[in-house]
């Protein structure tokens, strides 16, 4: 809908727009959210359709009864426990690694000089190779909580010291003239301004942490985990259940996204994203006068 | 008095004063020139933000308070955090043995005091829990004087001997009747305490308002 018109002349009228309610909103969010869905569950269905065999492409509608089949059975959710457990482990560790790293290393430059080149091995070595040097060195069920550790570690790790090595030096500087002192210049510079890359690192690590600890429990086949389900789907040609089993995972993935975002919402309410200071150039209206 | 003597100042190739002395009285001293002539590089030199090449300043036997010509402000505090902030931590030095006040009591009354500020200089209680994004050009200036005079209030209440107090173009973006309050207020708020009050201006109307002594670099 338009909210201006502009007549021959050049005249423009503006109208009143009309705020939506909360309610509103939502609703168009879900009409919208479902028309997606709907589309995209459509052209799976045709394509199953067209497959005609639920050995290559089952559909969605056996996915889902098979789905709710294997939720009425016992190892379907201890499976479940021990995989969001391991993950939640390996994921949390890796935060808090990557947190101390980053400040070590935005803090001294001889500690980035002597971590750096692990943060950049861990980066570049394949997944695979650390799954499988790991089954050498630690038990098969602790094996997906160490890699996600390593996968979360340097993303948090390099997210963050970039963000704090970053914070403008223009309020560092104010900080310094006003005698902030160290503690509260960390708590109201340094951490405020790194907070948005800090927790969007976040969310992009738990994405790959759950690719990564999945990954790994097919490869380290922990006794009770999701990882052996869809291995075994995978042996017995159950093609039906490895995408229960994948959606499953999917479905996790998504709602610990959302419950971190809203721990995230929870902790920042509703402050400014940006570390830049307001500086001279900014186009904040002024109260004219002198030096306009 | 603060003697410049021989004060060289370069960005690589560019040279912003070569070899620069002058005198700065104690009192009021309004530092002036034209844009580029180094005005604010030499206040910046003299609160010690920054280091000349060469030469000599001497005669600063003190703290140095210092306004930036832009707000510097924290974009994610409100205007009275970002005020009470500017207020060191100084509870060990101040008053001697006064009685220690509590952490939440000494927050409550810099609160209290940075809104008095605030609407000394035509600000509401309303306008202080605004962000910085929130507020115009102006709103934020005021906001920044506020903040200088409460940290020289916190450095005088620890006994700290004001030397100087540089405000790099203090009336920026104000308009007829701000300007007229936020004249009043840095004179009753620094002139008092500093031994010299350094007003940074390239306006001939701001060194009729302020008076003092008008040095040309």
């Amino acid at each position: 809908m338009k909210f201006v018109t502009v007549d021959k002349d050049g005249t423009r009228t503006y109208l009143p727009r009309r705020k939506r309610s909360k309610a509103s909103a939502v609703s168009e969010t879900l009409l919208s959210v479902a028309t997606v869905a709907a589309f995209w569950l459509g052209i799976w269905f045709l394509l199953a359709l067209r497959t005609g065999t639920d050995l290559l492409l089952p559909g969605p509608g056996t996915v889902l009864r098979r789905l709710f089949r294997l939720a009425g059975e016992r190892v379907f959710w201890q499976a479940t426990g021990q995989t969001l457990l391991r993950i939640l482990i390996g994921y949390v560790a890796g935060v808090l690694s990557g947190t101390i790293l980053a400040a070590l290393t935005a803090w001294s430059r001889h500690a980035a000089a002597l971590l750096s080149p692990l943060g950049r091995m861990v980066k570049a070595t394949p997944v695979a190779s650390f799954i499988i040097l790991a089954l050498v060195w630690i038990p098969a069920n602790n094996i997906p909580s160490f890699i996600v550790f390593l996968m979360v570690t340097p993303i948090v790790w390099d997210a963050l010291r970039t963000a704090l090595e970053n914070t403008d030096p223009a309020l560092l500087e104010m900080a310094r003239a006003y005698r902030f002192g160290r503690v509260r210049t960390v708590l109201n510079v340094y951490l405020p301004a790194a907070l948005p890359a800090y927790l969007s690192s976040m969310l992009t690590a738990l994405a790959l942490g759950w690719k990564a600890g999945i990954a790994a429990e097919v490869l380290c086949l922990p006794k009770i985990s999701i990882g052996r389900r869809l291995y075994e789907s995978k042996i017995y040609l159950e093609t039906p259940d490895l995408f229960a089993w994948t959606a499953l995972v999917i479905l996790l993935s998504v709602l610990m996204e959302a419950l971190i975002r809203l721990l995230i919402r929870r902790c920042t309410g509703d402050r400014p994203a940006s570390g830049k200071s307001e500086t001279a150039a900014d186009t904040a209206p002024s109260e004219g006068g002198e030096g306009q | 008095m603060i003697a410049v003597s021989g004060l060289s100042k370069r960005y690589g190739d560019n040279v912003v004063f070569d070899a620069l002395s002058l005198s700065v009285p104690a009192g009021t001293t309004c530092l002036t020139g034209p844009s580029g002539s180094g005005k604010t590089t030499l206040a910046r030199i003299l609160a010690g933000l920054e280091d000349a090449d060469s030469g000599t300043v001497s005669g600063l036997c003190g703290s140095v308070v210092y306004l930036f010509q832009e707000p510097r402000l924290l974009p994610w505090a409100n205007a009275l955090d970002n005020i009470i902030l500017a207020a060191p931590d100084l509870r060990a030095r101040e008053a001697g043995g006064e009685k220690r006040s509590s952490r939440s009591a000494r927050r409550a009354a810099l609160k209290a005091e940075a809104s008095g500020l605030l609407a000394a200089l035509g600000l509401s209680d309303a306008d202080g829990g605004k962000l910085p994004a929130e507020l115009s050009g102006g709103m934020r200036q005021r906001v920044c004087l506020a903040r200088a005079a409460l940290h020289c209030r916190a450095l005088t209440r620890a006994g700290e001997k004001i030397s100087a107090v540089v405000l790099d173009e203090p009336l920026k973006g104000l308009d007829a009747a701000t300007r007229a309050a936020a004249v009043d207020f840095i004179k009753a708020e620094f002139a008092p305490v500093a031994e010299h009050l350094i007003i940074i201006t390239h306006s001939g109307r701001d060194v009729d308002d302020f008076g003092g002594v008008t040095v040309p670099i």
